[in-house]
């Protein structure tokens, strides 16, 4: 019936292990002897309830008890084979107590938790898979066939891949290459699944120079990339040209890059960017029609260079939200109090000139994490003055100015 | 006849409809709350189950239909205001405690009130009844599980088939 799903007969009984005659005999379970036989009754007929509503059932519990419910049963044996919907957290099957093998101990079982609920079935489409893993080998390798079979079979309409790094291995100089280099392996051995891929968060890896864009104009439906510590190398630039690309939403937290540069990325809606240490500006915009939204932490340290928003931001004409955060950080004789820093007073490289600011679509403007004074004040009335759109009575959207002070 | 009685209250009265349990007993409910049931609004919207017609619900007992019209009352007004996003606190909090306690019932009407609840197609019932199942076994063995559903006792073969599939994923055991 469905042409994807023709690789294999259903294999709910054959290779079912809990199926196999054994005499171990473990025997943790006590027979329940006292049951009533009204309750015999309903419990016949809970064990008994069609597949669908076990799918309901059995879809919201934890992947561990999602596991033990399918041996609780023979009727229930092939129900969590059947969720369409499927979260699989590695977190999930840490060990209780840690140990220096908890990670491996963990990802062993999460690669066993992986193969096994993705078997292929006749009688479902796996619609949503969210999967979260340590990028450690060789259990890469097993989840990634895993996944590699679900995109083949077709029918995947949201893939997560969370993926974390060993525990202890964040040094960018000393790991982020090793690792940068066996993500991108797993990124090319597993195509079809990367072509799947919606949504996309990776932490601490030292990327080459061309691997973000090669992964966003390959990955066809990403839409959203989020990336954690993540450089191409000490103090690198990073172009990023992606002209085929569908990403919506691109996180960069804490990222070591002194510059990005956007230069295609055509349905980029949202940019956040937070913990910025780079050049200032920190990211250039090249043809980025659809970016509306812009959220920015940076703290202007003194070495870094003064900029005008107005000359940062000519091409975001349909922007509707800009929030900057200047992280406490200066302006003038402000003291900081949440970096828990005292700031280089009397800094001018953020210099409130508006002369150039024309953003007719721009709705929100969130400006935190600075000292109240006469320059930003006289900023924004000229804001207020060259943008119409701004002003009172007029039929352009409502402005909103949220302004943060911190004194 | 049907026409006066099923059209809508031109004076605020809501229209009023009638289902028929499996047992021949007679509830008259607001059709805007018998519609949160997919399988039944559309024979609502076409005018049915006014007057001294009734919808006959061969499947529901009326203890069951009794329960379900409950939910069904509680939830309508919030279901009528598109879910409700405008919602207080306050109605959520109502809205979550009448929940908990409404499926806090023994297995035999939980069976019933799942099997109603889908074939009758109320989804907020549905996710509600399956949620109850789950928070019962969540954590639980699976001879627990058992236990908690009141399964009946395992044979030889299926205790042995349980002991090999805790030998086989011990790690879902741990």
């Amino acid at each position: 019936m469905d042409g994807c799903i023709n690789k294999q007969e259903d294999i709910d009984i054959k290779d079912y292990p809990a199926m196999m005659e054994t005499s171990h005999s473990h025997v943790r379970y006590v027979s329940n002897n006292d049951s009533s036989s009204q309750e015999d009754e309903a419990g016949d007929k809970l064990s008994e309830l069609p597949d669908d509503i076990l799918v309901d059932i059995v879809g919201r519990l934890d992947l561990r008890t999602t596991v033990r419910a399918g041996a609780a049963s023979r009727r229930w044996r092939h129900i969590p084979r059947l969720l369409p919907d499927l979260k699989i957290d590695v977190y999930e099957l840490r060990p209780a107590r840690p140990s220096p093998q908890s990670v491996d101990l963990a990802l062993t079982a999460y690669a066993a938790a992986t193969s096994w609920l993705l078997a292929p079935s006749t009688r479902r489409t796996i619609r949503t898979l969210v999967l979260s893993f340590y990028l450690i080998d060789p259990h890469l390798q097993t989840i990634g066939r895993a996944v590699e079979d679900v995109a083949e079979r077709g029918g995947l309409e949201f893939l997560q891949f969370t993926m974390w790094t060993r525990p202890g291995s964040g040094d960018l100089d000393r790991d982020g290459e090793s690792v940068g280099r066996l993500f991108m392996s797993f990124f090319d051995t597993y195509p079809t699944a990367f072509k799947c891929l919606t949504s996309l968060e990776l932490e601490k890896i030292r990327f080459s120079e061309s691997d973000i864009s090669v992964l966003l104009n390959t990955c066809s439906k990403l839409r959203y990339l989020s990336l954690t510590e993540c450089d191409s190398g000490p103090a690198s630039h990073v172009k990023i040209d992606a002209p085929d690309s569908e990403i919506c939403i691109l996180k960069l937290q804490a990222c070591g890059y002194r510059t990005v540069e956007l230069v295609n990325v055509p349905k980029l809606a949202a940019l956040y960017c937070t913990e910025w240490c780079g050049d200032n500006p920190p990211m250039r915009f090249g043809y980025v029609p659809c970016l509306k939204i812009i959220s920015v932490s940076f703290a202007c340290l003194v070495w870094q260079e003064p900029f005008k928003l107005s000359e940062w931001l000519p091409n975001c004409r349909n922007l509707y939200n800009l929030s900057l955060d200047f992280q406490d950080e200066k302006i003038s004789w402000h003291t900081c109090n949440r970096n828990k820093c005292e700031d280089s007073a009397e800094k001018t490289n953020v210099p409130w000139d508006s002369s150039n600011f024309q953003h007719p679509s721009l709705t929100l403007l969130q400006i935190e994490g600075f000292a109240v004074e006469k320059t930003v004040m006289r900023y924004l009335r000229q804001l207020l003055c060259i943008n119409p759109l701004f002003s009172v009575g007029n039929d352009g959207p409502l402005c909103h100015w949220f302004l943060l002070f911190v004194v | 006849m049907a026409a006066p009685e099923s059209g809508d209250g031109n004076n605020g009265a809501a229209r009023m409809v009638t289902l028929i349990s499996s047992d021949n007993t007679r509830f008259e409910v607001e059709a805007a709350a018998a519609s949160l049931s997919q399988t039944l609004q559309l024979t609502i919207l076409d005018g049915g189950g006014g007057g001294g017609d009734g919808i006959p619900l061969p499947n529901v007992d009326s203890a069951t239909l009794s329960k379900v019209l409950e939910y069904c009352i509680k939830h309508a007004p919030a279901a009528a205001n598109g879910g409700a996003p405008n919602a207080t606190a306050v109605d959520r909090a109502e809205l979550e405690r009448f929940d908990n306690e409404f499926v806090n019932i023994d297995q035999s009407v939980l069976y019933s009130l799942i099997m109603a609840a889908h074939n009758l197609e109320i989804e907020g019932l549905q996710s509600l009844v399956a949620k109850k199942v789950a928070d019962m076994i969540k954590g639980k063995s699976p001879m627990e599980i058992r236990r908690t559903l009141g399964f009946p006792d395992p044979t030889p073969e299926e205790q042995a088939e349980m002991n090999a599939h805790m030998l086989e994923y011990g790690w879902a055991y741990e």
